[in-house]
């Protein structure tokens, strides 16, 4: 078991404790802020954290979804609400970048050949999306042209 | 019980790097260099080791519990001509398993490498942002300002060679570090191999190889 250190815990700390929502909040103001200063690297990195605390938020819900379609829209909508509640109306201009549904969009299409690798890649999020969706999508042919 | 650190540390502008990735040849000059930063190395400077189990639980990759016992039972092993099925040490080889044919937890190895180089960073006064999730790098840390941002990958090991071992582990990184600045041109990374050197008697030598990138 960790201890609990007696400063304010970082996101990293957060999840590791499995306090997801408080660390949900804090890697989306990670986020914001490494948008605000240009830093690409490091917005991606908070947003892949992000995304990987709403799949393992899907597991503990035991949430199935019919389809990876579905997955992605519910995860991106989760996101969007984080980022736009998590910024009060005094400082939200200053991060309309990381609020915005275009970039956001931009940043789950990145993500989805890393959750849904082709062949037998390995799924590196702390939730194979796949457990998430219905058996019935997991098995479903292609369909006939 | 004791943790000795060595540190090798050097600048690498974000062009020279582009070219040293480029081919064969550049890899082989910047190997070398690698090499050279290494014979440079500072140390041992000396610390107690810390509550590994704490540091194991905060950056291991895998979930082990008290690795620092697995890996003691496997040097203890070791001294012996060899030992039952059960785990009985006993000095009559055709009735028990050979010392040669033990090898120790690969789990156990990586995890105290990964909080021996998690503790190393905070004694630098760094703060973690995270694991990735992409391939290529085992930690993100950040320095106290939040202005530099440090790549790391770890290795660890019970064997010899430790420093070439850093080198290559350096080249696989700084590859990654390449893409990064790619994509991210203004800030300033330091990528950072750390190897740990698992010993007896719980004593570890960890080794910092450091390029700032800039």
């Amino acid at each position: 078991m960790l201890e609990k250190p007696d400063f304010e815990q970082t996101p990293y700390e957060l999840k590791r404790l499995g306090n997801l929502g408080k660390a949900l909040e804090g890697y989306a103001v990670e986020f914001a802020t490494a948008l605000d200063k240009k830093s690409q690297f490091l917005a991606e990195e908070c947003f892949n954290q992000m995304l990987d605390i709403v799949l393992m938020r899907y597991m503990q819900q035991k949430q199935c979804f019919p389809n990876k379609q579905s997955l992605m829209t519910q995860a991106q909508h989760e996101l969007e609400e984080v980022l736009s509640n998590v910024f009060d109306k005094t400082v939200a201009q200053r991060y309309v970048r990381a609020t915005s549904s275009e970039y956001i969009s931009d940043q789950m299409a990145r993500c989805e050949s890393m959750l849904f690798p082709r062949g037998r890649g390995k799924v590196r999020f702390s939730v194979d999306p796949s457990w998430l969706v219905s058996e019935e999508e997991a098995f479903s042919h292609p369909k006939q042209a | 019980m004791i943790i000795a650190v060595y540190e090798a540390r050097g600048p690498m502008a974000k062009t020279d790097l582009g070219k040293a990735l480029k081919d064969r040849s550049g890899k082989t000059g910047l190997r070398q260099h690698l090499r050279n930063l290494l014979n440079r190395k500072v140390g041992p400077t000396n610390y107690n080791t810390p509550n590994i189990q704490f540091f194991e639980d905060k950056y291991g990759e895998q979930i082990t519990h008290d690795a620092v016992q697995d890996i003691a039972k496997f040097f203890e092993s070791n001294r012996h001509r060899g030992f039952t099925p059960g785990g009985i040490p006993t000095p009559y080889p055709p009735l028990a398993i050979l010392p040669r044919d033990i090898k120790p937890s690969n789990t156990a190895i990586a995890t105290i490498g990964e909080a021996l180089a998690g503790w190393y960073l905070e004694q630098l006064n760094m703060t973690c942002l995270s694991r990735p999730i992409s391939e290529g790098a085992d930690l993100v840390f950040r320095d106290a300002h939040g202005t530099i941002t440090l790549i790391s990958s770890v290795k660890a090991t019970q064997g010899p060679d430790i420093e070439g071992r850093l080198c290559e582990a350096a080249i696989d990184l700084l590859e990654y570090v390449g893409n990064v600045v790619l994509m991210d041109p203004v800030s300033p990374f330091d990528c950072s191999v750390i190897g740990v050197v698992i010993r007896p008697q719980s004593n570890y030598d960890l080794h910092s190889l450091r390029i700032e990138v800039r």
